[in-house]
């Protein structure tokens, strides 16, 4: 190993980098060179210097800004990743979002309708009978008078029922 | 202790560093936050660091620490093992840094004006003549003499590592070193005699 070599080698000398086989040549030629040796010195004094000037005491304060900055801008991309969602998703999505819309109109409507309403069975047993009877009246002054229609469909099991309120004025035949 | 079971032993500790990172990586790509909150507390210090080196401003580091992170972020999936984050780490921090260097062409002075912030309130005038001078001194280096005193002779990386995160050889590292270190000395030499 020559000193320019050797000049070459020395950052990573002093780093503690090089091989043992070359940290033993380095260290030979140290012993002999006295310009190799003040090369050396200076380049520790140099490194000193750097490493005294830049640095920042604040930098433990700093580091928790860093993972709070970096996690809390994850967050908030996470919040709004549904826009990165792929097209078939998205609707998969508002499909989902339409039926469930539809499960719980359905569900509050049967909760809250009117009383006059629940009393009357929507749909009739269609497995009684073809031809549907109309529920029966228990007193005029208890229940309002209604008329209930039926219609047959394809399927057997399916009948459209039509119920009229009170508020059609029958005349005295009932017709 | 024979010399197999010393070295052994010197080994053990990175080794289980090694395992931890890429425990935490694992889990970090399956969606752990705390895992890629902890990858990132292990090396947030070394990032922070490098910029710090490069580019003089705390602020500024800060800022690249945390671009390197959300880019880190991004690419989980394509890292593997410990050394090859600190390496992919290195690297990204140096680019981003060099577009920064690049795109501000900052003057000295407002550079000299910052760093002193970075001080010891301890210090004395000396540190901080010291401190202003090596700055501008740091400021004549090009980006990339920068980035090669920066990486061996202030973080302490062998130039083989300095040239993988710069793109080069660890030949061209040792050169712009070289030159690096001599407008250092030149610009430091009048205060260096009155400080040092």
């Amino acid at each position: 190993m020559n000193r320019q070599r050797a000049k070459e080698l020395l950052i990573d000398y002093l780093n503690g980098h090089l091989e043992d086989e070359q940290r033993e040549q380095l260290e030979e030629l140290l012993s002999k060179d006295e310009e190799l040796r003040l090369e050396t010195e200076a380049m520790k004094r140099e490194m000193g210097i750097l490493r005294s000037a830049v640095h920042d005491p604040l930098e433990e304060v700093r580091m928790s800004t860093v993972s709070n900055r970096v996690m809390s801008e994850l967050r908030s991309r996470r919040e709004g990743s549904l826009r990165d969602l792929p097209l078939s998703w998205r609707s998969y999505l508002r499909a989902a979002a339409v039926v469930f819309f539809i499960v719980v109109a359905a569900a509050l409507f049967f909760l809250l309708r009117p009383a006059e309403l629940a009393e009357t069975p929507p749909f009739a047993d269609a497995d009684a009978s073809e031809e549907a009877t109309p529920p029966a009246v228990e007193t005029e002054e208890a229940k309002p008078r209604s008329m209930q229609m039926s219609f047959a469909t394809d399927d057997p099991k399916v009948k459209i029922y039509w119920t009229f309120s009170e508020k059609f004025e029958l005349d005295e035949e009932g017709e | 202790m024979s010399t197999e079971a010393a070295v052994d032993a010197q080994a053990q500790p990175e080794q289980k560093t090694t395992e931890r990172t890429e425990k935490l990586l694992a889990a970090a790509r399956e969606g752990d936050e705390w895992a890629f909150e902890e990858l990132l507390r292990l090396h947030r210090s070394a990032v922070y660091r490098l910029a710090l080196g490069m580019l003089g401003d705390p602020d500024e580091a800060l800022d690249i620490c945390q671009d390197v992170f959300l880019r880190f972020f991004r690419s989980l999936r394509r890292l593997r093992a410990d050394r090859g984050i600190r390496a992919w780490l290195r690297r990204v921090t140096i680019h981003r840094c060099y577009d920064i260097l690049r795109a501000k062409r900052r003057s000295r002075d407002l550079k000299a004006e910052i760093m002193p912030s970075c001080m010891h309130p301890e210090d004395g005038l000396d540190m901080r003549q010291l401190t202003q001078a090596v700055v501008r001194a740091l400021d004549i280096l090009s980006p990339r003499e920068r980035a090669a005193l920066i990486l061996t002779s202030h973080q302490g990386y062998s130039s083989i590592e300095a040239g993988a995160a710069m793109g080069c050889r660890s030949a061209t590292v040792r050169v712009l070193l070289h030159r690096a270190r001599g407008k250092l000395r030149k610009a430091l030499g009048l205060v260096a005699g009155e400080l040092v």
